[in-house]
């Protein structure tokens, strides 16, 4: 289980970023969890509760989006979708995809920002 | 007042990344060749990197980090060797990180050296989300934990440079499927090369050893030999 710690990390990048643009709060969280992260989204989801915790983040809603796995496939020679995590073959073709170029996503794709605290 | 959307587009695990660059950096500078190793507990890790640092320590310059949740076991078998080790205590955390290796190493001087091996804390599952500046992972799989191991856990498989099968001298008594296993990897990360080895029989070292040097030398090529 590193999901507390990976909270934490995504928990200091984005009170880091809310400064730069001078906000107050968080509102939400757009995260990007690739299949092939290493990264649990449910575990994630319950560690950022603790992790958020009096941060200008707590109570932020997270959304994760998952993204499937993709590769350059050879045969195709195009970018396609893996058949899954366990079978990283063509989806169309079924030949072993070249490259990953796509799952391993751990990112933070957008924050949605408060200006000003305001009275609960 | 309405929220504003802002667009970030950011690693969460930048830091760790900027600082395996850095080591990564630091370690091609040097010319020494950083080789991690992951597994689950009771793979095999320690019993198989003791024994790459005996053969290797006759002709080479090696040192080893390893990583453990809370005893000192597992560096004093590979001080055996008579390699330089250090450890890296993890207490709760489930695998290292860029950072832990880069405090383990203090000032060490990695330009006297021609090899470092990192060992990771056991688990099959935290250490693949971390890049610790190596420049060749090996995630190792015993004859005896089961050939579907790879696809139950496809991420480290996936992120791993090579893997070896170690306990080959226990396939038959414990019924592993050589030919399911191989497809299994083959699947979670498509051309990976796969060694097999038995460290108590000292069978497939020679062909790993032989793969080392070959990426050793791909990599720094003044420093080989």
């Amino acid at each position: 289980m590193h999901e507390l710690s990976i909270a934490q990390s995504l928990v200091e990048l984005v009170t880091e970023r809310l400064r730069a643009a001078g906000g107050a709060r968080i509102a939400s969280v757009d995260v990007e969890v690739g299949v092939l992260s290493g990264v649990v989204p449910a575990a994630l989801l319950s560690a950022f509760e603790p992790a958020s915790r009096q941060t200008p983040l707590e109570g932020a809603q997270l959304r994760l989006h998952e993204v499937p796995v993709k590769g350059h496939c050879p045969t195709c020679g195009a970018e396609r979708d893996a058949v899954s995590v366990q079978r990283i073959h063509c989806a169309v073709c079924d030949t072993p995809l070249a490259a990953v170029t796509r799952g391993r996503e751990l990112d933070v794709i957008a924050i949605e920002v408060i200006d000003e605290a305001t009275d609960a | 007042m309405k929220p504003r959307m802002l667009e970030v587009r950011t690693r969460i695990l930048k830091e760790n990344d900027q600082v395996a660059r850095v080591l990564r950096d630091r370690f091609d500078a040097a010319g020494v060749f950083v080789v991690s190793l992951v597994s689950s507990p009771g793979a095999g890790k320690t019993t198989f990197l003791r024994d790459t640092l005996c053969r290797l320590a006759r002709t080479h310059r090696i040192a080893a980090l390893v990583g453990d949740l809370a005893t000192d076991n597992d560096a004093a078998r590979l001080a055996e060797s008579g390699v330089p080790v250090r450890q890296i205590v993890t207490g709760t955390v489930c695998h290292l990180e860029a950072k832990m290796v880069e405090e383990a190493l203090g000032h060490w001087r990695l330009d006297q050296l021609d090899y470092l091996f990192i060992e990771n804390v056991g688990n099959l599952v935290c250490p693949s989300s971390y890049d610790l500046g190596e420049h060749l992972r090996l995630v190792l799989l015993s004859t005896t934990e089961g050939e579907d191991k790879p696809l139950k856990y496809p991420t480290i498989f996936n992120t791993a440079d090579v893997a070896v099968v170690t306990k080959m001298d226990l396939a038959e008594a414990a019924e592993f499927d050589r030919a399911a296993a191989l497809a299994a990897m083959q699947q979670v990360r498509p051309g990976i090369e796969v060694l097999e080895v038995s460290a108590k029989k000292g069978t497939g070292m020679d062909a790993w050893l032989a793969f080392l040097q070959a990426r050793a030398a791909a990599r720094h090529p003044a420093a080989a030999g």
